[in-house]
């Protein structure tokens, strides 16, 4: 997949990867390689930035095996800001798909 | 790479970081690293999953630069935050950089001739003086006083376009940094 078409998406899929629940920085890299290809160093600049902007909250956690884990979870502002994209993704995501298939020049 | 060396480039990358930041940094890939040895995974596995540590780095300084730039608004912090987000493109450092550093070079020459300007006003002023009885009814005092005041307006009004410029630039560089934001800075070129 071109590099451009992920750079764009990824906020976009960490923010509803963590709308379905917090999620700790390994955990989110893991699910997120399972659909798309990255590298699982470039989530953190990103999470980083995300807290600072109030899109999501922070709070560490004690587990049985491993280190505390570092959580993460989305505030309401961040949620909205999820909508915001995905409106943004659907409206773009449709429009290229008109135009790749044809359709624009029958209407 | 293990694990060891990778914290440590890492570390040595984000030299200029705040310590709490960077020890908060640190640990998020401290973090990541023991989870992903939980899994069974090796550590030459998980480095190389995660991406060159230089690299990273550099995602990690310009989102902290641009941060501080916001907050502060000076000339440094500004140029700091300009400087960490051409580290991320060739294209800035090769088409963007000489600009940058021609418009403060050109600013910084007309701030200083305006202060030139304050200063040759004094100069007139004080000669004018000895030279009263020559010259009628002290002007050249008044001429001297006049030119300094406007050379010392001159130079504020140049303080104040450098600040507003420097403003612009932090606005022009997070605009940049959105691009890579919005990705997340994927590590690939």
């Amino acid at each position: 997949m071109n590099i451009q078409f992920k750079k764009g998406v990824l906020e976009l899929c960490v923010l509803s990867l963590l709308y379905h629940g917090e999620m700790y920085g390994y955990e989110l890299t893991s699910k997120l390689s399972e659909a798309i290809s990255i590298s699982d160093g470039t989530i953190y600049p990103l999470l980083r930035r995300l807290k600072n902007e109030g899109y999501v909250t922070t709070y560490l956690s004690e587990s049985n095996e491993g280190p505390p884990r570092k959580y993460y979870r989305l505030t309401q502002t961040g949620t909205d800001y999820k909508e915001q994209l995905i409106t943004e993704w659907s409206a773009l995501s449709a429009g290229v798909n008109k135009v790749i298939e044809g359709r624009l020049e029958n209407e | 790479m293990n694990k060891k060396a990778f914290l440590q480039q890492l570390r040595k990358s984000l030299n200029g970081i705040p310590k709490d930041d960077l020890e908060d940094i640190l640990y998020d890939y401290t973090e990541h690293i023991d989870s992903a040895l939980e899994t069974g995974k090796s550590e030459e596995e998980i480095t190389r999953n995660l991406g060159s540590p230089k690299r990273i780095a550099k995602q990690h300084r310009a989102e902290f630069y641009f941060r501080e730039a916001d907050k502060k608004g000076t000339t440094g912090s500004a140029f700091k935050a300009i400087l960490a987000g051409i580290g991320l493109s060739f294209f800035s450092i090769v088409f963007v950089l000489p600009l940058i550093i021609s418009l403060y070079a050109v600013l910084i020459s007309i701030f200083l001739s305006f202060i030139s300007v304050a200063v040759a006003g004094l100069v007139v002023a004080v000669a004018g003086f000895f030279l009263f009885p020559l010259l009628p009814a002290l002007a050249g005092v008044l001429i001297g006083i006049g030119v300094t005041c406007l050379g010392v307006l001159l130079t504020l009004g140049t303080a104040w376009l450098i600040k507003i410029v420097s403003l612009g630039m932090v606005s022009y560089g997070k605009a940049n940094i959105g691009i890579i934001k919005k990705s997340g800075g994927i590590d690939n070129e």
